[in-house]
């Protein structure tokens, strides 16, 4: 039972852990999406301040440039110039060459795009792009137009087919606007790299309607733990996220998308960019990479070191161990040792020292295994030669399980070592008479005076082998058939230590079978004292029959008795102290016991020789 | 900026009669005895013959001036989309934005027949359409130049044809306007350019307006015109025009409403 739920509950955690690892698994990656959403909303915020911390500082960056003498002296002859037609060529290389000069002092900030522009918003001097055509302005731009008008700010461009984030300062010189310098700085490669840098495992890319200008991958944080995997993000996979997202109201309402799947291998947030340029179509990703966790079985065998480590191992290897321990408890308890139990009798009576299961040893299934054994020791017997038994007079120790704390006088053959030791196993044949008619024991049990009865089956033949039989001389069964190892038996069966009482046979059980005790059946072959039991008188079986129960009862203890005193004196076994009601009581007690523990109706005794002493036996009748 | 030719209906086969004429006169001031031997020989009835029809309409050809009353703003210039940041200078004070009337106002002569070949010059200089209010002919074809050195992408959604084209620096873009207006234009890389295509019959001149309203047409035919001022696509103003003869124009101030749109 305990092993059975072992398993039970094995199974049960079995089952559970899997589920439980499963759902923890779905959970896991569910709230590594969210994660992921939520890193990738501050990483656009990251994004948007660094544009902002970025467009300040190139303003202040280009502040030297609009200050510079040579700049505002060159603006200035430019916006006063008469002849809008034309510009002085010296005035246009001076700027160019200090445009050169200054630009190159701004390091990191330097421009990809750097204007000079006169009052009228109108190109003096131009560093990088295509050579602008004469007359080519940029005073209608918002941002050019506002810092003519005194005003520093930034914008976004797509100049001449590129992408520029700009910057624009006023000029002034003798009191007036005389110009602006206009910065751009190309929204490339470089500047993804350079923003993304303060972004570790954001990939950032910049974007003009369903082209992707620029990608900066940054590396994964968590690359080494090894239960993620890390899936690197492609430009087609920001390009397959890109045309939904250009499609998405949000985009153009908001000015940013929520987190869209980038492609199969992340997410990302599309945004457009501040300024003009955001209006057409440019805007910035960012993005990251699913961060898809590893099956338990591939988490397990990728895990790192470090994480393999800082496992509570005492607790991972003790509880299995006490678990398994606690199975083999278990198991042991219920099948070991009950197995070695039936094993050993098993054994016991292969090599004859037993006759039978000892059936109240075995619980459970091997209770059942016992007696089905037992009955198979029966079927063989009778299959071996001779009528057996159904059920065999169930010793007292079998029935009543071990008695060894009954006295030492106990009545049912376990006698004290001393007593074994003081008593010589007895003959059972050397007492007995020589022989003489067939049942001379069996005849006062049996109420045949008073009411007929059909003759008894054959004596059942003992269920004992051949070799458990007493040898006995040879001269003395020529007399008689030897009942002992029966083969069909002819009717006057040798009769046994005490008859039964006198009762009918029961219909679904042969007589009882103190009858076909072998012991008895040789003493048969002897005096009459050898069968330890007087005749009944006639008259008191006939009385018996008209007796209530209890009388019969006690009729039978005293058979009883007189057939135990007398078997012990056989064996040369003391009996003194051993009184009848002393007997009686006994007798009683293991009646209520037998009936209690095999649900039988009645109880019968019989007396035989066991091992040189004498000893009873009980036989349960269920009818 | 814009300067334009107005002739009326009618006066094209003059016009071109008239540039036929200073080419050859440019040719003939340089020494050329072999075509001087031509010119003395065959073709002196045809020169003299069109002398002769020429000098009527030349002195018929009238200029025609005026002024614009603007309102003291045409209202603030577009701003920029939107920006992190604009900071004032903080060494001298900021200018007022207000709107250019040279981009916003168009100032056009309507008679009883209009022409494809009417002087109306349009284009895109400083990063915006000059002027913002494009009338044509009606059926006639539309030219935008880009004078900017980077290139636009003008559209007009409700126009088919009229789609985001690139259209380089130096280039123009030329499209055929039905009648109808006024067509919204936009660019679709400056968000900031919007401006408006109006097509009407009887267009005769584009005018010449400067910063302070101050307009001129140069070589009008006599006749009768309506003078028309345009902002955003719409008539802001208008006036009866009797041109005779001989004489320039100098016309009353005529005041210009704020559109509709304001």
């Amino acid at each position: 039972m305990f092993s059975r739920f072992w398993y039970f509950v094995l199974a049960a955690l079995t089952g559970i852990a899997m589920a439980a690892v499963l759902l923890a698994h779905v959970s896991l990656e569910r709230r590594t999406g969210r994660v992921l959403d939520g890193d990738l909303r501050r990483d656009r915020t990251e994004v948007e301040l660094s544009l902002r911390t970025e467009a300040r500082q190139r303003l202040d960056s280009i502040l030297p440039i609009a200050v510079n003498a040579d700049i505002r002296s060159g603006l200035h002859a430019a916006t006063e110039r008469r002849d809008r037609s034309t510009i002085d060529a010296t005035v246009r290389g001076a700027l160019n060459r200090k445009l050169v000069e200054l630009n190159g002092q701004l390091r990191d900030g330097h421009a990809d795009l750097l204007f000079a522009v006169d009052g009228e918003g109108e190109i003096i001097s131009q560093l990088g792009g295509t050579a602008p055509q004469a007359g080519a302005g940029l005073g209608a731009f918002p941002l050019v137009r506002r810092a003519l008008l005194g005003y520093a700010g930034d914008d976004t461009w797509i100049y001449q087919e590129k992408v520029y984030r700009m910057a624009a300062m006023p000029v002034i010189d003798g009191g007036r606007y005389v110009g602006a310098i206009v910065h751009g700085m190309e929204m490339g490669q470089p500047f993804a790299e350079m923003l993304g840098r303060g972004l570790p495992g954001v990939t950032l890319a910049f974007y003009r309607d369903a082209s992707i200008l620029a990608v900066h991958v940054g590396t994964f944080e968590g690359a080494e733990s090894a239960d993620v995997h890390n899936n690197a993000l492609t430009r087609q996979d920001l390009t397959t996220g890109l045309a939904s997202a250009l499609s998405d109201p949000a985009l153009t309402e908001s000015g940013h998308t929520s987190p869209l799947a980038a492609g199969d291998a992340g997410r990302g947030i599309y945004s457009r960019v501040i300024g003009s340029a955001g209006r057409a179509g440019v805007g910035y990703i960012v993005a990251r990479p699913k961060e898809t966790l590893l099956s338990p079985v591939d988490s397990l065998l990728a895990a790192p070191t470090a994480d393999v480590g800082a496992l509570p191992w005492p607790l991972i290897a003790g509880a299995p161990v006490v678990l398994f321990l606690l199975g083999l408890l278990f198991f042991s308890l219920e099948r070991e040792r009950p197995f070695r139990r039936l094993e050993v009798q098993v054994e016991a009576v292969a090599d004859g020292s037993r006759e039978r299961l000892n059936v109240p040893d075995h619980r459970g299934h091997f209770r059942k295994l016992s007696e089905s054994m037992n009955r198979a020791f029966d079927s063989v017997m009778t299959k071996a030669g001779g009528a057996a038994q159904t059920r065999k007079p169930a010793d007292l120790g079998e029935i009543l399980g071990d008695t060894k704390s009954v006295s030492p006088q106990s009545y049912f053959g376990f006698a004290s070592s001393n007593d074994s030791a003081d008593v010589p196993a007895v003959p059972p044949a050397a007492p007995r008479p020589p022989a003489r008619p067939a049942p001379p024991m069996a005849a006062p049990a049996m109420p045949a005076p008073a009411k007929p009865r059909p003759a008894p089956p054959a004596p059942a033949a003992p269920p004992r082998p051949a070799p458990a039989a007493p040898p006995r001389p040879a001269p003395a069964a020529p007399a008689r058939p030897a009942p002992a190892m029966a083969a069909p038996a002819p009717a006057p069966a040798p009769a046994p230590a005490i008859a039964a009482p006198p009762r009918e046979p029961d219909a679904a059980e042969p007589p009882t079978t103190m009858a076909s005790m072998p012991n008895f059946e040789e003493a048969g072959d002897d005096d009459e004292g050898a069968t330890m039991i007087a005749a009944v008188p006639e008259e008191l079986l006939a009385r018996s029959l008209d007796q209530g129960p209890v009388d019969l009862e006690q009729q039978e203890f005293r058979q009883v008795y007189d057939a135990f005193i007398e078997t012990k004196r056989r064996c040369n076994e003391p009996t003194a102290g051993l009184s009848f009601e002393k007997f009686r009581g006994t007798l009683e007690k293991n009646r209520d016991q037998i009936v209690s523990k095999h649900g039988a109706k009645r109880v019968s005794f019989s007396v035989y020789v066991k091992n040189g002493k004498a000893a009873l036996k009980a036989t349960p009748h269920r009818n | 900026m814009m300067s334009g030719k107005p002739r009326p209906h009618g006066a094209t086969s003059q016009v071109e009669s008239t540039a036929g004429r200073r080419a050859r006169a440019a040719r003939h001031a340089r020494p050329r005895p072999l075509v001087l031997a031509n010119v003395f020989g065959s073709n002196l009835l045809a020169l003299l013959a069109g002398a002769l029809f020429l000098v009527p309409g030349m002195a018929a050809a009238v200029a025609v001036s005026g002024t614009l009353g603007l309102p003291e703003s045409l209202g603030d210039a577009t701003p920029v989309p939107d920006q992190y940041w604009e900071v004032r200078n903080g060494i001298l004070a900021t200018l007022p934005d207000h709107r250019d009337p040279r981009r916003e106002l168009l100032v056009v002569l309507r008679g009883a027949e209009g022409s494809e070949n009417n002087g109306c010059d349009y284009g895109l200089r400083g990063g915006d359409l000059m002027p913002r209010t494009m009338v044509v002919e009606a059926g006639s074809t539309l030219r935008i130049t880009n004078h900017d050195a980077t290139p636009h992408e003008l559209h007009v959604d409700n126009l088919d044809g009229f789609t985001a084209l690139s259209t380089a620096p130096g280039m123009a873009r030329s499209e055929r306007i039905p009648a109808g207006g006024p067509y919204d234009v936009e660019d679709k890389l400056y968000p900031h350019i919007q401006g408006s295509i109006v097509a009407v019959t009887g267009l005769v001149a584009c005018g010449h307006l400067d910063a302070h309203g101050a307009y001129q047409f140069s070589d009008v035919a006599a006749g009768s015109y309506q003078l028309e001022v345009y902002r955003a696509g719409e008539v802001v103003a208008h006036q009866e025009v009797e041109l005779a003869a001989g004489a320039d124009v100098t016309l009353p101030e005529l005041s210009v409403a704020p559109s509709q749109a304001e």
